[in-house]
């Protein structure tokens, strides 16, 4: 459910789910409240309109070309910059294009990734609590939990375990019926005949 | 009180008559389960035979020890058999003797442990008679056999239904 808020901020849920997402934060006030946060935190670190990556690109050329002319008389004049103000105002530009880059990397990645800062167990609360009282609910996140487990855990070979009736004691597990059962197939596989 | 006495004898000797059964009918008839185990196990060698594709020599060799081995498995899956129906009526009675239930208990591990013990001969036999193909053929029958085994007793209760057993 968390992903499909994020992808549903982005604008990027498929059409398929919205009807299930909606129905769903009707419901739940947990996932509403996160929902708010995330919208919240999208438009404060959206970039303003005119701060395109352009624009970024062209600040150092502005600021220094600016600061050349805020004292035309300083700057041609008598007395030059002391080695000791071209250092103070090269680390300022440098700072200020260091807070620029930090700003546009955080308010790019405030956009399309995952938020990781909710708890996990508040997170979950919610879903098991609607589960428990809907069991059509709970069917869909069943599913998108074994999902979720086959995807990361590589399907197991077969081969990898051990047949139940190599075990002596399985055989007495078993109802005469079911030996019964069990020998008609195998005469019926091996070619005699089958039940008799 | 004398004259009850022949009726009283009647009864119990009915009642005693009709529990036993009915106790046995748990696990179904021990003989019966013996005659389909060994259609079972019949049916096996059948098949390990033609899956072997063994020559006439290797047949000559082979078959007489595989129906001698698969024959003294029965015998010591029977007798588990029975151990495991009287451990459980031990178990149902108030109070369970606790050296009786070890008994069985010892007697069923080392009855289990056994029947291993026979298909550890019959591999180290097979080792020594059976060309490398065949060894890897046996391996992936007998692999495929008891996995056969299981799926076809999901169908049986697929079509069956559950099945109780007592505890």
């Amino acid at each position: 459910m968390k992903k499909w808020l994020s992808d549903e901020i982005d604008g990027a849920l498929a059409p398929a789910k919205k009807a299930r997402f909606e129905a769903h934060l009707r419901g739940c006030p947990g996932c509403r409240a996160y929902r708010t946060g995330l919208a919240r935190l999208q438009s404060g670190a959206a970039p303003a309109a005119d701060r395109t990556p352009e624009y970024w690109t062209g600040f150092e050329e502005r600021l220094g070309s600016k600061l050349a002319g805020i004292d035309p008389g300083r700057r041609t004049g008598r007395v030059p910059f002391s080695a000791g103000r071209r250092w103070a105002w090269a680390a300022a530009c440098f700072l200020a294009i260091a807070a620029a880059g930090t700003y546009f990397a955080v308010s790019r990645a405030a956009g399309t990734a995952e938020t990781a800062w909710v708890p996990y167990d508040d997170s979950l609360a919610p879903l098991i609590q609607e589960a428990e009282a809907n069991p059509e609910f709970a069917g869909l996140v069943n599913r998108e939990i074994l999902a979720s487990i086959e995807e990361l855990t590589p399907v197991s070979e077969k081969d990898l375990a051990a047949p139940p009736a190599a075990d002596p004691l399985f055989w007495e597990g078993l109802s005469e019926a079911e030996l019964r059962y069990i020998a008609s197939e195998l005469e019926r596989e091996t070619g005699r005949g089958g039940p008799k | 009180m004398k004259k009850y006495a022949p009726a009283a004898v009647l009864v119990l000797v009915l009642s005693l008559g009709t529990w036993a059964p009915a106790q046995g009918s748990l696990q179904g008839d021990p003989q019966a389960r013996m005659r389909l185990r060994e259609n079972i196990s019949n049916l096996y060698l059948l098949r390990l035979t033609r899956a072997l594709e063994l020559t006439e020599e290797q047949t000559a060799k082979l078959y007489p020890f595989l129906t001698r081995v698969e024959k003294e498995k029965a015998v010591i899956q029977r007798q588990m058999g029975l151990d495991l129906r009287d451990l459980r009526a031990e178990l149902a009675a108030t109070p369970a003797g606790e050296e009786r239930i070890l008994g069985l208990v010892a007697r069923i591990r080392g009855a289990r442990r056994a029947i291993r013990e026979k298909d550890d001969e019959v591999e180290d036999v097979l080792d020594g008679v059976l060309t490398p193909v065949q060894k890897a053929r046996y391996l992936i029958f007998t692999v495929d056999f008891l996995r056969s085994i299981g799926e076809t007793l999901e169908r049986a209760r697929d079509l069956r239904g559950p099945i109780k057993r007592t505890p």
